[in-house]
């Protein structure tokens, strides 16, 4: 089975949560530690993850390049900088469990920093993981005219200036 | 410490000297000190073990008949064989059912060359009682299969006796109740076709006693073969499509139309596709197949095995009490071209 899943503004650490059972098969009857069960999940959109509260500033990834003074601290703004794919491959990654199958398990994982799949990936597609959160529809995204015909409780003077 | 080995030194030197024609151990070379026997016992028994299990896998080991034995005992074994299976044999049927032509023939050749030159041999082979077993189990098989499952077409039930009478069978069951040591023959192990002959025979001895134990050893022995069976393997329909098609126009409903219900991962090795097969909208079945021609024969598979109520799901074969009641059921059942939906709701289900 392959499953989509929208990272719109979800929290990828959340996410991971509800990924992680796709990834390994433990969400089937038949799961089975030495049965290979598990399902692709193809993520989009992984651009547009929303960290909850001061985390974009707060997070750090560590890595070592194994050399003397090799240690470096990346910011996780910074690193969704560099990659948008990596914050969330490391946040599946860690939920991940720590066995031997862990990296055939990632394999099935596919993330898309955008909405643009390649067609032989899309067309494997046959369901859909629900997101946590579901997207607000921000104003700016309604019509105008279905945002001036909105009823107002006041009509703003005409002098005033709106930023 | 010098001492000391300058001492063990001095003492091998005069040991030499004193013995020299002896062989100058230590005293480790000795493997009685560890507590062993000797050193080849061992050994040995290791590399004839190897020795017999490499001539057992290359099969040149003889095999002893168990009536080569000082203790063989013919007349009791044969009386603990109808013991065991909880029937009465005649003894000297069973005796006649147990030998094989090719037993007659080598003891006939055998006292020949004894110089006897008319062997009086009273005994009779197996084969009359053998053809009078087939038909005993194919007088019982077929009506059995046609009360259990009433809407199985005739091809079906015909298919499952043919099945049940093989030679596969047949001498599985013999094999199983332990007929390879109590059969007159000149080859051992007697051959699956030996022992099916000689398992029909049985049968055939058993036809003197009453029919209803008769039936029920046939029903224990050889029906019991099909359970757990898959029907539909045994009896293999060709283009199940066509066939369902067929069904359908008897019936007077829509030809079958097959959809696609789900498809995951088309552009991988591990495609699935699940078809349905309906017909005026209802489902008639649904299969699932790495591409679509085998979903959808499968799916009229599945049809198929609903309307002869041969899904796995089915109730099982009567066995026991509830065969014992069982109406044996001797007219055919309805055939594959002219079965219709319509016909098998008169069928009585029992």
């Amino acid at each position: 089975m392959w499953h989509l899943f929208d990272g719109q503004w979800q929290n990828p650490l959340d996410a991971a949560d509800k990924i992680v059972p796709y990834l390994d098969g433990s969400n089937k009857p038949i799961f089975h530690p030495l049965n290979d069960s598990g399902d692709h999940v193809v993520l989009i959109n992984a651009r547009d993850i929303a960290l909850p509260g001061t985390e974009w500033e707060k997070r750090v990834y560590f890595h070592h390049t194994g050399y003397a003074r090799g240690a470096t601290w990346t910011l996780a703004w910074q690193l969704h900088e560099i990659d948008p794919t990596m914050i969330m491959r490391k946040a599946v990654y860690n939920k991940l469990s720590k066995n031997l199958l862990r990296h055939g398990r990632m394999a099935r994982l596919h993330i898309f920093p955008d909405d643009k799949v390649p067609d032989s990936i899309l067309d494997n597609i046959s369901a859909q993981i629900r997101q946590q959160r579901p997207v607000p529809t921000r104003l700016d995204h309604y019509p105008q005219e279905q945002v001036d015909s909105f009823p107002k409780i006041f009509d703003w003077p005409k002098d005033h200036i709106i930023n | 410490m010098a001492a000391w080995r300058r001492a063990i030194t001095g003492a091998k030197h005069i040991l030499a000297s004193s013995c020299r024609p002896t062989i100058n151990r230590t005293i480790f070379s000795s493997a009685r000190v560890c507590g062993m026997q000797s050193r080849w016992v061992a050994p040995l028994y290791r590399e004839l073990k190897h020795r017999h299990t490499k001539m057992k896998r290359m099969g040149l080991l003889p095999v002893n008949k168990r009536s080569e034995y000082i203790e063989w005992n013919y007349d009791a074994e044969l009386y603990g064989f109808g013991k065991r299976l909880q029937v009465e044999f005649d003894a000297e049927t069973l005796r006649e059912a147990l030998t094989d032509s090719s037993y007659v023939a080598q003891e006939t050749q055998r006292q020949q060359e004894l110089g006897v030159s008319d062997p009086g041999l009273t005994m009779s082979n197996n084969k009359d009682l053998a053809a009078r077993g087939e038909r005993i189990m194919s007088d019982y098989c077929g009506p059995y299969l046609r009360a259990a499952l009433p809407l199985l077409p005739e091809e079906g039930v015909s298919a499952l006796v043919e099945y049940l009478l093989s030679e596969d069978i047949m001498s599985a069951v013999g094999y199983g109740i332990g007929l390879r040591d109590l059969i007159l023959c000149k080859e051992h192990p007697p051959s699956p076709t030996t022992m099916a002959r000689c398992f029909r025979a049985i049968v055939g001895a058993l036809g003197a006693s009453p029919a209803a134990q008769c039936q029920a050893f046939v029903r224990d022995f050889v029906v019991a073969q099909l359970v757990g069976k898959d029907i539909d393997v045994i009896w293999k329909i060709e283009n199940p499509m066509a066939v369902l098609g067929n069904i359908l126009h008897q019936s007077r409903q829509g030809e079958p139309e097959s959809r696609l219900i789900f498809q995951a991962g088309q552009k991988t090795l591990q495609a699935i596709y699940h078809v349905g097969v309906y017909s005026d909208k209802q489902c008639m079945g649904s299969g699932y197949g790495e591409t679509v021609d085998t979903a959808v024969k499968e799916a009229a598979h599945d049809a198929l095995r609903r309307l002869f109520h041969i899904t796995d799901t089915a109730r099982p074969l009567p066995f026991g009490r509830d065969a014992d009641v069982l109406p044996l059921k001797t007219e055919a059942n309805m055939s594959l071209d002219h079965w219709s939906i319509d016909k098998s709701k008169n069928v009585i289900m029992c």
